[in-house]
């Protein structure tokens, strides 16, 4: 339930008041002479601060029993603000006696998106791994581009090992994929979808080079900043019941690759701040930032302007968010990954982003059935005179198509899906609903990545076989 | 840097706004407004510093910078290695010799 916070009416009514005593004030810890204000009472010198962001990180690894593994951890690297701090957080904590010290940095190059030729791509490659250096010399890194997702059978990698030498062998095949990725982009409708994609592309990459490498743990530098726009992200765009995996602090949607948020806590404020204190602070700058008027029509950067600006008037708006957002990852989580294993099996699972499938029982009263519903009748009706008769229960039934053909008359006979669904390939039972919604953004299926289809047509047939002999199964229960 | 000037920096992707510029030393003189001499000897603060910025460093994309005469929310501004909400905020009152950094929250990673 909402709740006013007493205090911060109190600050808000004080006006002026509140900003001239915010001068006087010392580090709540120690005493010391105050250098970031956080929100309210809570401000800190430098060093607690510093403190504070190594302390988080340290405890996600505790949580996670990742502080003593003998398993290398990949960190993922994108050269900008959270991504240097994560990094310099596990440079600190390898310093630490019992702490291990494994880890491997994964670059995704994601260039050919924006357009950069294959010479800008790898200078920014070697600006990234300079950075890498500065931060963390000794750490092995790992780089591929986001193109690569095509890559039938193993991903290409570009190793540059930790020793003095800088040499970068050149990634091969960019050419190759990067046209035919670049078509698929510029096929996609929305800024939104090409996002989404983007996302969705750049997971599955991550997975895959994981499994390759026989890695089975990421850190990405997601901040509590980042997820509260993500919360409001996701459920706009229908993902509501994937919240818990993509706020929580580990995603376990697939049981032998665990992406792991170890700055969830930390606001984007004490990362800066922290960059500035521990690296230079022009340390996450990109010198080729795409034009942000690219970036201000998706979802997602809708969002973020209009919490940046709740933010600055209402301190406690992403803390809020992201204690809303655990709230819903509380209800959720529990369950074990071995259950996980049982679902994949049985097709419970999106084909493309693995994520828990939301899809309804066809009688049920939801709001996807009912929206199924209006959609057939709405395509029905023109067929129909004025006068006569709607039968509800004969239109709630699966007998009608969404292109008002009756009892199978059009392709779905034939297993392809309705003549005007856009999911011919892939029926839409084994999608999400908003990978569903991606993918009828996407103009030219064919373009989609060919192992991503593949998944979703062997799960179909898993799944068409299963209903056929589902009389002969055992019930789990049993 | 003379020790009349104030140093700006910017970091965080707001350079690309000032054509690149990571660094500007920006004498005191500078934000004297010669139509007004009578106002010489006052004190200027860093909402003055922004006006200066908007009329003659900023380069392109004024809204991504300010709003109204105050910083776009998402960016932070660093005084003198402390968040300037410690130190009053635009009516900070700048002496010489101060560095001043503007960092954007807004491209992360």
């Amino acid at each position: 339930m909402c709740q006013v916070d007493e205090d911060g009416v109190d600050l808000l009514a004080a006006g002026d008041g509140s900003e001239k005593s915010l001068a006087d004030r010392v580090c709540v810890k120690c005493g010391e002479q105050a250098v970031i204000h956080l929100r309210d009472e809570d401000v800190k010198c430098g060093k607690c601060l510093v403190a504070s962001v190594n302390q988080k990180f340290r405890a996600v690894l505790t949580k996670f029993q990742l502080s003593r593994s003998k398993q290398t951890i990949l960190v993922a690297f994108s050269g900008g603000q959270v991504s240097c701090a994560l990094l310099e957080a596990v440079r600190e904590a390898t310093t630490i006696p019992n702490f291990s010290r494994l880890y491997s940095v994964l670059y995704i190059e994601e260039g050919i998106c924006d357009g950069l030729t294959e010479e800008a791509c790898q200078k920014k490659i070697r600006n990234i791994v300079g950075k890498c250096r500065y931060i963390f010399p000794e750490v092995p890194v790992l780089v591929s581009s986001l193109e690569m997702v095509f890559a039938e059978d193993s991903i290409p990698l570009s190793y540059i090992f930790p020793a003095n030498s800088t040499d970068t062998a050149p990634l091969t095949g960019l050419t190759e994929f990067g046209a035919r990725f670049k078509k698929l982009l510029a096929s996609t409708k929305s800024p939104t979808a090409r996002e989404e994609l983007r996302k969705l592309l750049r997971n599955n990459l991550f997975r895959r080079i994981g499994h390759q490498q026989g890695l089975k743990t990421l850190f990405v530098g997601d901040c509590a900043d980042r997820l509260a726009v993500q919360l409001i992200t996701d459920t706009a765009l229908g993902r509501g019941k994937h919240l818990p995996l993509e706020l929580g602090y580990a995603d376990t949607r697939d049981p032998d690759f665990t992406i792991v948020r170890p700055f969830k806590d930390v606001t984007m404020k004490e990362i800066l701040m922290y960059n500035s204190l521990r690296l230079n602070e022009n340390i996450g700058s990109h010198a080729e930032e795409p034009s942000s008027a690219k970036k201000m029509n998706s979802v997602y950067s809708f969002t973020e302007t209009f919490i940046n600006s709740l933010q600055k008037d209402f301190t406690q708006t992403v803390t809020t968010l992201c204690r809303t957002g655990d709230k819903l990852c509380a209800t959720s989580t529990g369950q074990p990954p071995a259950k996980h294993s049982i679902e994949k099996s049985s097709g419970k699972l999106c084909s493309f982003c693995c994520g828990p499938m939301d899809t309804s029982e066809e009688d049920a009263c939801t709001a996807e059935n009912s929206i199924a519903l209006s959609l057939r009748l709405s395509a029905a009706l023109p067929n129909k005179t004025v006068k006569a008769s709607v039968d509800l229960e004969d239109f709630a039934s699966s007998k009608h198509s969404e292109c008002g053909s009756a009892n199978g008359d059009c392709a779905k006979a034939n297993g392809e899906g309705c003549c005007t669904s856009k999911e011919r390939k892939t029926p839409e039972k084994l999608l999400c609903y908003s990978c569903r919604w991606m993918l009828s953004e996407v103009g030219d299926q064919g373009l989609l990545p060919e192992r991503l289809m593949q998944v979703n047509s062997q799960q179909v047939r898993r799944a068409e076989m299963r209903t056929s002999i589902q009389n002969f199964l055992l019930d789990d229960d049993v | 840097m003379p020790p009349r000037d104030i140093r700006v920096e910017f970091a965080g992707g707001v350079e690309l706004l000032f054509d690149n510029q990571k660094q500007l030393d920006i004498p005191i003189s500078k934000f004297h407004d010669p139509s007004h001499p009578a106002k010489e000897n006052l004190t200027y603060t860093v909402r003055d510093l922004l006006q200066l910025l908007k009329d003659r460093y900023l380069k392109q994309r004024l809204e991504l910078f300010l709003q109204g005469d105050n910083v776009k929310p998402g960016i932070l501004v660093v005084i003198n290695d402390c968040d300037w909400e410690l130190m009053g905020g635009p009516d900070y009152e700048l002496e010489p010799g101060d560095r001043v950094v503007f960092i954007s929250t807004l491209h992360g990673g």
